[in-house]
């Protein structure tokens, strides 16, 4: 599932023969992946191979050096908005201002996202990320986890039909053990219900039926000897 | 209630929950206007031949003084990110900000304006035109500093770049101005000036968040 046969109809997202450049040095080259309604993927790979830079090339936040994105077999580069529309995408940063609440801060995202009642949807969202009971405490007070909270509940806002496609970068660090049961609860209710999810991982996350791609089997070839922060060891492969 | 309204009132409520950077900008206007009669002495007449322009520079430097922080700190924690995702185009993220920081900054450079022209001994008949001519080069301060602070993200010591890449942009603005405020106080019609000050803010209202969200983009990449 996660190479090769990329059928130009096939429903949901497809990666074809992506390559990544950051400054002179390519990051990931020949990258093909698919992933359809209720799938997930998992990117696994050391620091430095490119992990965080495929899920900005999925958010649209920056664009392939070659190769071509797809959704329902059509270009995402043809009609930006429409893919901005349907991704919620969670990166390194919370995005979480120290002088707004956290209800405060999560209503700013669902009125921007176009959604109505968006106080009414923030609580409920909080709510299932258990943090509700800090709903009114300005964001300076939140610790690193819940701040991360805060963020993450930025994907129960909308249904899966509105915004099917989570792009979540490292969504488990700082989090506690039954944060993490929640959040996979969450990805699993948005899988149920047609969503899709690619996620960057270092720890173990329990995602039923995911496939896994290592971004070093990407990797550019031997030629690049002096780059050798990419062959670091005790990363699981 | 449109997404840009929504933005606006955001950055409107982080800067009353900050109230002080909005302070902070009058109370260099009034220190910076009250620097210059110890410099140049107390002499009424010449204080208020030189009111309306030590007004004007001064009330350009305060509104710098909050332009640094206008995209980067949406940058800095990963917010200008997410608003580059939303359902808003970066143009209308630029406008409500720059709308913004014009409501914050400008709008009470303004209302501190009257009393400073009072201790410069400017005539009454200056105190009108000076208002009108502040109404109009504001906005265009907030406009020409929004690219400049857009274009000056994520760029090392954008804090210095940024007055040396905008200040030159301010001079238009300011000649006509100044020449607005002098030309009432001697007696000729401001209406050529205010003609010219109007113009270049017609002309930088929709370049500017147009400039400004491409500098934006560019500094996501």
């Amino acid at each position: 599932m996660t190479q090769g046969q990329t059928q130009s109809t096939d429903p949901g997202l497809a990666a074809r023969r992506l390559t990544c450049l950051r400054g002179e040095r390519v990051v990931f080259t020949d990258l093909d992946f698919t992933l359809s309604p209720g799938g997930a993927l998992i990117l696994v790979g050391p620091n430095g191979s490119g992990k965080s830079s495929l899920l900005r090339l999925l958010a649209g936040l920056s664009r392939p050096f070659s190769g071509a994105l797809t959704w329902n077999g059509s270009d995402i580069a043809q009609d930006p908005d429409a893919h901005r529309a349907r991704l919620r995408y969670a990166g390194h940063q919370d995005a979480v201002k120290p002088t707004l609440t956290a209800l405060e801060n999560l209503s700013v995202w669902a009125g921007l996202d176009g959604l109505d009642d968006p106080e009414d949807r923030a609580g409920r969202a909080l709510a299932a990320l258990a943090m509700d009971h800090v709903a009114d405490m300005p964001g300076r007070y939140l610790s690193a986890g819940q701040k991360k909270r805060v963020n993450l509940a930025r994907l129960a806002l909308a249904p899966a039909r509105t915004a099917p496609l989570w792009l979540l970068d490292e969504p488990a660090t700082a989090l506690d053990r039954d944060s993490i049961d929640r959040l996979a609860a969450l990805i699993a209710a948005h899988r149920r219900a047609g969503g899709m999810v690619v996620l960057s991982t270092h720890s173990d996350m329990d995602v039923a039926d995911a496939a896994t791609l290592n971004l070093a089997d990407f990797g550019a070839t031997t030629d690049d000897e002096d780059e050798s922060q990419d062959e670091a060891t005790g990363v699981p492969a | 209630m449109s997404s840009f309204l929504r933005l606006l009132r955001r950055d409107l409520r982080l800067a009353l929950r900050q109230g002080a950077d909005a302070a902070m900008a009058v109370l260099f206007f009034v220190l910076c206007v009250i620097m210059f009669p110890f410099g140049i002495g107390p002499e009424p007449a010449v204080l208020a031949r030189i009111a309306p322009g030590v007004i004007l520079v001064a009330a350009l430097l305060a509104s710098l003084l909050s332009l640094d922080r206008l995209f980067q700190a949406d940058h800095e924690d990963g917010s200008l990110e997410l608003l580059s995702l939303s359902s808003l185009p970066m143009e209308a993220v630029a406008a409500a900000k720059i709308l913004a920081h014009w409501l914050v900054t400008g709008l009470p450079l303004i209302l501190a304006a009257p009393l400073l022209a009072l201790f410069l001994n400017l005539p009454a008949d200056g105190f009108p035109i000076l208002l009108l001519t502040l109404l109009l080069a504001t906005p265009l301060l907030s406009l020409i500093g929004g690219i400049g602070a857009a274009l000056t993200l994520g760029a090392r010591r954008g804090g210095v770049l940024l007055p040396l890449l905008v200040l030159p942009l301010y001079i238009p603005a300011l000649i006509f101005a100044a020449a607005a405020v002098d030309s009432v106080l001697t007696g000729q019609s401001a209406r050529p000036h205010l003609l010219l000050l109007s113009g270049l803010l017609a002309a930088s209202l929709p370049l500017s968040p147009w400039g400004a969200a491409a500098a934006l983009r560019a500094a996501l990449e």
